[in-house]
Formats: C-alpha cells, sequence, structure tokens
C-alpha cells in the first residue's frame, strides 16, 4: 500500500511555509490599506484583477474534481487531494469578497446615478444590473461553490478513514448535478464581476472564455503543486511520471480549448464589426494595452503549444512545471487584460497596487491552501480506484 | 552449376522461424527475453493488441508523430499563402470594409488544410511505416498460423536479424523462452 513507502503528511518545512504565506497576506492587506487611501478606484481595479485570478483556481479545481467523479476516473486519484483544497478555498475567497461589496461604486459604472438616469442601455439592463440583485447573485454563487466543494472534500477525507465504496457513488452522482450548478454559477460571476465593468458590451461566450482560462489556471498549478511538494519530499511514489504526463495532456488541450474559445470570440466580433459588440476589442487596441493583445495569442498560445507538444517536455518533470509556470502567468495576464481596461482606458497601467492586492489575496488563499492541506492525507488513501492509479501507465517506451 | 549462389533458383530461401505461445502472457514475457537477447528483426503476430507489448518488444517512439508535424506545418503554411496570395496578387477583392491582407479571417483556412495535411500523412505514413498494402508474407505458408486471428500467438524471428546465425541455434532459444510448434519459413 501507499502508505508505507510514502509521505502522505504535510512536513515541517510546509507547515512553517504556510506562516510565511499568512505573513505575506497580512503585509499585502496592509498595502492594500495604504493604496485605497491613494485611489480607491486604482485598488479595487487590482483588487479585482488579483480576486478573479484566485477565484479562477478555486473554480477551475471544482471543475476538476467534479470532471473526475464523473467520468470514474482512475489516473488523477493521486492528485485529486490538492484539487480538492484548491476546491475549498472558495471559504477564503468569500471571505476575501467583502471588500468589493464596498467597492461597487469604484468597480462598477451602472451603479452610477447619472448614468442611470441617462444611458439607455442601462436602463434597458436595469432588470438584472441592479445592486441588490448583484449581491442576491453573488450570495448563490457562494453557496454553491462552498456547499460543493466542502461536500467532496470532506467526503473524501471520510473516505480515507471508512475505505466505504459507496462514497464514491454518492461522489459521482453529486458531481452530476453539481456541474450544472457550477456551469451556471461560474458563467454568471463571469458576466457579473468582468463583463458588466463595461455595461454596453456583451458576449454570450464569456462564461466559456473564463472557464476555459481557469482550467488551464487549475491545471497549470496542479502541476506546480506537485512539484512542490515532491521537492519537499512528499508523495515521491504516489505521484510519478505518468500522472505528470496526463496533467501535461490536459494542460495542453485546455490551453487550446482556451485558444479556440479566446479566438472564436474575437472572431465573430471583428468580423461582424458590430458598434455595441466591437467595443471590447476597441478598448483593447489602444495604446499599450495593443502590446497585451498580439502578446496573447503568441505567448497564451502558440509558444506553449509548441512548447507542451512532445511527451518528452510532459514526462519531464522540471520542463513541464516550467511550461506550467509560464501558462499560470499567462492566465494572470489574461484576467488582467480582461479587467484593467475598464479602468485604464488610455494604456496599461501597472502599480504598487496591483502587487499589493495579489500578495494579499495570494497569501491568505495559500495560508489557507496549505492549513487544509495539512489536515488530511496529501492522497486519497481510500478511495476503491487508488490501485489502478498506482500502477497507471501511459504506454510509452522508455 | 559450379557456382550454386549465382545458380539457384531452386533452392529455398529462409525467412525465419516461427514460434508459437500459449498465451498474451507468456508471448509478452518472451518478448522482453528475445528484447534483451539483442534481436532487431523480429515481430510478435496477436490476435489483438497486448497492453504494454511496445515496451516488451524494445520498440522506440514511432516515426508517425513528426510525419503529422511536418504535414501540419506544409498544410498550414500552404493554406495561409494560398488566402495571401490570392487577396494580394490573383484577385484583390474588397469584402466588408476589411483590409485586403485580413490576417484574422485566414485562421478557419488555414486550420483546415493542416488537419487535412495530418489526417492523409497520418494514414499514408501508417501504411508506408507498417509496409502496407502487403499482398504476401512468408508466414502464410504456415497452416498453424492461421490462428493468429483467433487465439494465437506468435513471434518471429528473420534470418536477415543480425544474431541469426543457424536454424538450429534460433530454435534452442525460443525453445528456451517457452515456445512451442517452431516452424522454419521458407520466403
Amino acid at each position: 500500500m501507499v502508505e508505507a513507502q510514502d509521505i502522505l503528511r504535510l512536513n515541517e518545512k510546509l507547515q512553517k511555509g504556510r506562516i510565511y504565506l499568512l505573513g505575506a497576506g497580512i503585509l499585502g492587506a496592509v498595502l492594500c490599506a495604504v493604496t485605497y487611501f491613494q485611489s480607491s478606484r486604482n485598488f479595487f481595479a487590482s483588487y479585482l484583477t488579483a480576486y478573479c485570478f484566485f477565484a479562477a483556481l478555486s473554480l477551475g479545481s471544482l471543475f476538476f474534481v467534479m470532471v473526475q467523479h464523473l467520468a470514474r476516473s482512475a489516473w488523477s486519484v493521486t492528485v485529486r487531494r490538492i484539487a480538492e483544497t484548491m476546491a475549498f478555498n472558495s471559504v477564503i475567497l468569500a471571505v476575501l469578497f467583502i471588500p468589493l461589496l464596498f467597492g461597487t461604486h469604484d468597480i462598477f459604472t451602472w451603479t452610477h446615478a447619472d448614468i442611470r438616469a441617462t444611458d439607455h442601455l442601462v436602463q434597458i439592463k436595469s432588470a438584472y444590473l441592479n445592486l441588490p440583485f448583484l449581491y442576491i447573485r453573488a450570495a448563490l454563487y457562494f453557496v454553491v461553490w462552498i456547499g460543493l466543494s466542502s461536500f467532496f472534500l470532506m467526503t473524501s477525507r471520510k473516505q480515507d478513514q471508512t475505505r466505504e465504496e459507496s462514497l464514491t457513488t454518492k461522489m459521482g452522482r453529486a458531481a452530476a448535478g453539481g456541474m450544472i450548478l457550477y456551469a451556471l454559477s461560474q458563467t454568471f460571476f463571469a458576466f457579473d464581476w468582468m463583463m458588466s465593468l463595461d455595461s454596453h458590451w456583451f458576449s454570450t461566450m464569456f462564461g466559456v472564455y473564463f472557464f476555459a482560462g481557469s482550467i488551464v489556471a487549475t491545471y497549470a498549478s496542479l502541476i506546480i503543486i506537485s512539484t512542490v511538494l515532491k521537492a519537499t519530499g512528499h508523495v515521491s511514489k504516489s505521484v510519478n511520471v505518468e500522472h505528470y504526463h496526463d496533467m501535461g495532456k490536459l494542460l495542453f488541450g485546455h490551453n487550446v480549448f482556451w485558444t479556440y474559445i479566446a479566438f472564436s470570440q474575437f472572431f465573430l466580433i471583428w468580423y461582424a464589426n458590430i458598434p455595441e459588440e466591437v467595443t471590447f476589442f476597441e478598448a483593447r487596441s489602444i495604446g499599450s494595452w495593443k502590446i497585451i493583445s498580439l502578446l496573447l495569442p503568441w505567448c497564451h498560445f502558440a509558444i506553449p503549444f509548441l512548447y507542451l507538444m512532445s511527451h518528452n517536455v510532459k514526462r519531464n518533470r522540471p520542463a513541464l512545471t516550467l511550461g506550467a509556470t509560464w501558462l499560470l502567468t499567462m492566465c494572470l495576464i489574461d484576467i488582467y487584460w480582461i479587467i484593467q481596461p475598464n479602468f485604464y482606458p488610455a494604456g496599461a497601467h501597472f502599480g504598487l497596487a496591483d502587487i499589493a492586492a495579489f500578495v494579499a489575496i495570494g497569501g491568505f488563499c495559500g495560508f489557507f491552501f496549505l492549513r487544509n492541506l495539512g489536515q488530511a492525507s496529501l492522497v486519497a488513501t481510500g478511495d476503491p480506484r487508488l490501485e489502478q492509479c498506482l500502477s497507471y501507465d501511459n504506454g510509452i517506451p522508455e | 552449376m559450379s557456382n550454386p549462389t549465382s545458380h539457384a533458383p531452386s533452392a529455398p530461401k529462409l525467412f525465419g522461424i516461427l514460434a508459437e505461445f500459449g498465451s498474451p502472457a507468456d508471448v509478452h514475457s518472451a518478448a522482453k527475453k528475445i528484447r534483451d537477447a539483442g534481436y532487431k528483426k523480429w515481430d510478435v503476430h496477436s490476435p489483438f493488441p497486448i497492453h504494454g507489448i511496445e515496451t516488451a518488444m524494445g520498440l522506440g517512439d514511432s516515426k508517425l508523430g513528426w510525419i503529422a508535424f511536418f504535414c501540419a506545418c506544409a498544410g498550414a503554411f500552404g493554406g495561409f499563402s494560398m488566402q495571401f496570395w490570392i487577396h494580394k496578387y490573383a484577385y484583390p477583392l474588397l469584402i466588408g470594409g476589411k483590409p485586403m491582407i485580413a490576417y484574422p479571417a485566414y485562421v478557419p483556412v488555414t486550420f483546415e488544410p493542416g488537419i487535412l495535411f495530418t489526417a492523409l500523412g497520418c494514414i499514408l505514413g501508417m501504411l508506408i511505416l507498417n509496409g502496407l498494402p502487403r499482398l504476401y508474407h512468408p508466414t502464410f505458408k504456415s497452416e498453424n498460423f492461421k490462428k493468429f486471428s483467433d487465439n494465437g500467438f506468435f513471434v518471429t524471428i528473420e534470418t536477415k536479424d543480425p544474431l541469426f546465425k543457424n536454424v538450429e541455434a534460433t530454435r534452442s532459444f525460443l525453445q528456451s523462452i517457452g515456445a512451442r510448434n517452431i516452424e522454419v519459413l521458407e520466403d
């Protein structure tokens, strides 16, 4: 059995790491407060960017956990606990969401009384774009995310102890219904907190676009976290080259999916050239935003596509981790590119607030993640498919 | 008939040795032993794919991936340059107020020949790498070999193999790794 030969509990080194992450979170929060008093609008632009990035990681992980249950997948058993714990970050994200509730005036122009009085499109959309409904929707999203992620984490931890096979069946059933709730909540979260920043613009593909980016970010972080765990002496046998190969394949595949969605969204809008649709890309072709718009197809797609194509890269831990880090950075730039042109139309802007918000949210999310990861085994040891996962083989001749 | 090598059309040329194994597991472990003994010109015949047989036989990476890659590049390059050539030189036509050379519009047609060339290249490459179509094979002469599409698991070692010294040595090697019904195949 896997327990006998493998370290499946967080060791001292990483237990200590979470104190540093908490420290980083507090330091970031102090810096956030400073930047808030300098310019609340700049602060909320940065805070929303960092928030959406870490929310994407958590949401993508929830999707990953559910899709593994739906597919009754065996290969993923040893990395599923990482994703379950990352999805459970929705609890800390609910706490970190509170500042955003006080920033709606800075974030959304559609909340301004003068715009509501004069803007015809905002008036038409006011049945959806109004603050009480925005708060109700946000509450519903967190009910769904916290409900689903805590169910999967707790049930899986319970299975570590009891080894009941019926729990796997139960999680599979919950994943079927959960997937529908997930798809709706994730889509409308993207509509509410990213798309409605420009209250005139809309794209029916926007929810899928955010999803595609978030699942790429999730596979990238699964690879990076597995590498960190292995580098600090954990899971040396239970996560092996075959699991890396599969995570690499999915990272590669979903990155192509992101490209497909991103290009389809761009292509239809560009080709039709209708004024109310084309504003999104028009705003992103001004000044230095154009550089990022041109950077994304090359650095988010073309370079990683060629780099991750060979199975020699996917089966090489340092090489794959490098590719994953690259793509995770690109996912952050993508979210920055979605959100910040609404705040800085003249050109890309980067300041202390961006660093402060990223460190604050990242620190607290990382702390909460390590805390929960340390509470149970790093691998779902009670899963009935564990043996199958450990003997999994891609059939690649060495 | 002073020179037997140049005038021997009637003397049968040997293709190799055919050996039968009892089960997929037997032929899998036999393949590992043949691989480790250093044979190069040999093959396993089975009614269905045996999991992990590529590793057991010591086969390297397939070259098909490279064929697919170059076909994809050629197709995508061809598709892109065709559109570029048409819009720039052959038939410049203003469409929907877009620039004459409108790169985003070229993406679908660049993608499609890329996929088409890859698919065709994979099929043709697979056939060529497998030496197909091939209407005759020396194993067809063996009555016992007819089981290969039902319940027979076979290994053939060709005389062209550098390690193939004579029939008896190879036969006794195959016997030592558990083969039965060993036959000598003529070309």
